[in-house]
């Protein structure tokens, strides 16, 4: 499983690089202590047939507005309206899909991108194993999390 | 299509907690709204849908009516923020879904429609976003309950 969260946070760091945000960082890979999320900003995409679960990136809405007005070529961004969220869920598609065509022997879908915002929020995966780890960028702390039925 | 699919998991939904909670169940489409409807600490079950149809089903309800429904599943009682609360709403999304998607694979088109596991989050304000996406909405009421189930189905 470690190794699949790998290559998601590789494809993640490398599509940040690609669209500026040089000398992002991956943390440790551990299991998560809590079900309480750090960050106000989740975005979701599920996986099916080969690999079954999900895959879930979360973040501050300041983070969020950095890298979508990024994807929108340096537009200011003030609010997370519409654009920006579709912006930011295009990027997450992005890494997925990316981290995707590397596991060539896998054949595996995915859902679209879900974003959910709230306040004092609690994640389950409801699944038998979860992994997380951080990457620190510029823009500050990305983190995936990633469930995988048994 | 859309209604098609959301009548489906509607009236699984219904079958399914008549069955294991002997709860008699009514459901009607509403006005397909995003952000959530429900007020302060919502619970929402997330399930992903992939196959010749990609989307989401999503169960919404308040902390309230999780409880509730997770007490009578279980038989005792419970704390509102007892994991067993949203390990029962899991299993109660997963079954329900798994059902509709059973009988809809079984139609003559062949959807082949896979799910993924079920995903809770709970929180205040709780808004979703999901791109591209045709939205309906069915209310399953009770009682004097109700949840919602949201279905997204991604626009061609």
């Amino acid at each position: 499983m470690k190794n699949y969260l790998e290559s998601f946070a590789k494809a993640t760091s490398g599509m940040l690089s690609q669209i500026g945000a040089e000398g992002s960082e991956t943390g440790e890979y551990s299991i998560p202590e809590d079900i309480f999320c750090k960050h106000e900003v989740i975005v979701i995409i599920g996986l099916t047939q080969a690999l079954r679960g999900s895959i879930v990136f979360s973040m501050a809405p300041g983070t969020v507005m950095n890298i979508a007005s990024t994807m929108m070529g340096g537009m200011t961004i003030v609010e997370l309206d519409d654009m920006a969220r579709s912006a930011m869920c295009e990027f997450v598609n992005m890494c997925v899909g990316v981290c995707l065509t590397s596991f060539q022997d896998l054949e595996v879908d995915i859902t679209p991108p879900t974003m959910v915002m709230g306040e004092k929020m609690i994640l389950m995966l409801g699944l038998d194993k979860v992994l997380l780890t951080h990457i620190a960028t510029p823009w500050g702390d990305l983190e995936l999390r990633l469930g995988m039925e048994q | 299509m859309s209604s098609e699919y959301l009548s489906q998991f509607s009236t699984s939904c219904v079958e399914v907690m008549g069955k294991m909670m002997g709860l008699a169940c009514e459901w009607q489409e509403v006005v397909p709204r995003l952000p959530t409807i429900t007020e302060g600490m919502t619970v929402v079950t997330l399930i992903g849908l992939t196959g010749s149809t990609r989307g989401r089903i999503m169960m919404e309800m308040e902390l309230r009516v999780a409880q509730e429904l997770a007490e009578m599943m279980n038989g005792e009682s419970l704390k509102a923020m007892d994991p067993m609360v949203f390990y029962s709403l899991t299993e109660l999304s997963n079954i329900f879904s798994g059902k509709a998607v059973t009988q809809l694979n079984n139609r003559p088109e062949k959807p082949g429609l896979r799910l993924t596991p079920p995903n809770i989050f709970v929180g205040e304000k709780i808004q979703i976003f999901t791109e591209k996406a045709a939205l309906s909405t069915a209310q399953i009421r009770w009682n004097n309950s109700f949840l919602y189930i949201h279905l997204c189905i991604e626009r061609g």
